[in-house]
């Protein structure tokens, strides 16, 4: 039994059992990175596998998961930290045309204590670098960070420049990137959403993160 | 806004004879004040002549030439709506030039501005530091030998497909 339980875990390159996925791409597949790819692994285990596989994941946590999951993406409420033109696509995006508020976004919260999603829309220069850090710092956790726009990406048009940081990246952690001078709210939106699903795979549990 | 050599020209051989000040003409005339310690006599001659009358500083600017600095001002009168550029030439190794906040007040920012692009230090100015770049910021970014790109280029080479 220890050998079968053993064969789950191994690489894909290792297990000729399985059928070949749709496409997969070669150098892929040499590295055994082909299971991402589908959204459920077409692996069959055996009973003894499966078994092992509930009481190892254990199913109370999973439902409490999706149900926590499900409340923190759905009432996401961003600190409103425009520093530049992005600020305008970014309010553009709480007017009533492309409504933050249908995707939970209700309030921006002038405090980041309040808060758990900062959205970096704009130019960050060495000036207020320490300052984004401190509002960062103020928000409680768990907190999610999207930069918006090239600027807080990678530096944007003023990259290399003497009086501009190269990307928010630098200093505090990003779950998402959003590219664009300035993105449209659609991208916004679309970062937003991209947010959720990321939210959706965490778990409370401290050791399966 | 109209750029004119009168009254300009009259009023200041008449009230400041012993200052020398040259008229550049070319595209619009430029008065240019060759010693720099006259400035603020100058400047309150300019603000409170009436028939001058120039009551409005448009903007303070400087020039890096490789020789000198130039510091220009760009002035206009509300009353009168006549501009003028003066143009006062800084030395380079020892840049020190007097404030003129106590005659225009909006020459507070602009002076520390050009203080912190260029280096110039203002006399007189009431709150002289750093007014775009972190107050710990080596160097002046505008100064022709500030390597404007301060930090190297990480060559990341041509992207790979996967």
């Amino acid at each position: 039994m220890e050998i079968e339980i053993k064969r789950a875990r191994l690489p894909l390159k290792d297990r000729p059992d399985i059928p070949d996925l749709p496409y997969v791409p070669q150098e892929l597949k040499e590295r055994g990175l082909g299971l991402e790819l589908v959204a459920k692994p077409r692996v069959v285990l055996s009973a003894e596998e499966a078994e092992e596989e509930q009481i190892r994941r254990n199913i109370m946590i999973t439902t409490v998961d999706s149900v926590y999951n499900w409340a923190r993406r759905s009432s996401l409420w961003p600190v409103s930290f425009g520093l530049a033109c992005c600020a305008i696509e970014m309010m553009s995006f709480t007017d009533p045309r492309y409504d933050i508020a249908r995707f939970g976004a209700e309030v921006m919260r002038p405090s980041p204590r309040q808060a758990d999603l900062m959205i970096v829309a704009g130019t960050v220069t060495w000036k207020m670098a320490p300052v984004v850090r401190r509002i960062y710092d103020q928000m409680a956790e768990p907190r999610y960070v999207i930069a918006m726009g090239v600027c807080a990406t990678a530096g944007g048009s003023f990259f290399n420049s003497y009086s501009v940081l190269d990307g928010v990246d630098k200093i505090l952690p990003v779950d998402v990137y959003v590219a664009g001078c300035p993105p449209r709210p659609e991208a916004l939106l679309y970062a937003v959403m991209k947010l959720q699903e990321k939210i959706d795979h965490q778990t409370i549990l401290r050791d399966r993160r | 806004m109209t750029y004119a050599i009168e009254p300009f020209q009259s009023r200041l051989s008449h009230g400041l004879p012993h200052l020398h000040i040259e008229v550049l003409t070319g595209l619009m005339p430029i008065f240019l004040l060759p010693n720099p310690e006259a400035l603020p006599e100058l400047a309150d001659f300019l603000r409170r002549d009436p028939a001058c009358d120039l009551d409005f500083l448009d903007s303070i600017t400087a020039v890096d030439r490789l020789d000198y600095f130039e510091v220009i001002y760009n002035l206009f009168s509300m009353r009168h709506r006549h501009s003028m550029v003066l143009k006062v030439l800084v030395d380079r190794d020892e840049p020190i030039l007097p404030s003129v906040v106590s005659v225009w007040r909006g020459a507070d920012f602009q002076e520390r501005e050009i203080y912190d692009m260029m280096g110039i230090t203002f006399a007189g100015h009431p709150n002289l530091k750093r007014i775009l770049m972190p107050d710990d910021f080596p160097g002046h970014p505008h100064r022709k030998e500030f390597a404007l790109e301060s930090r190297p280029l990480i060559p990341r080479g041509p992207l790979k497909r996967t």
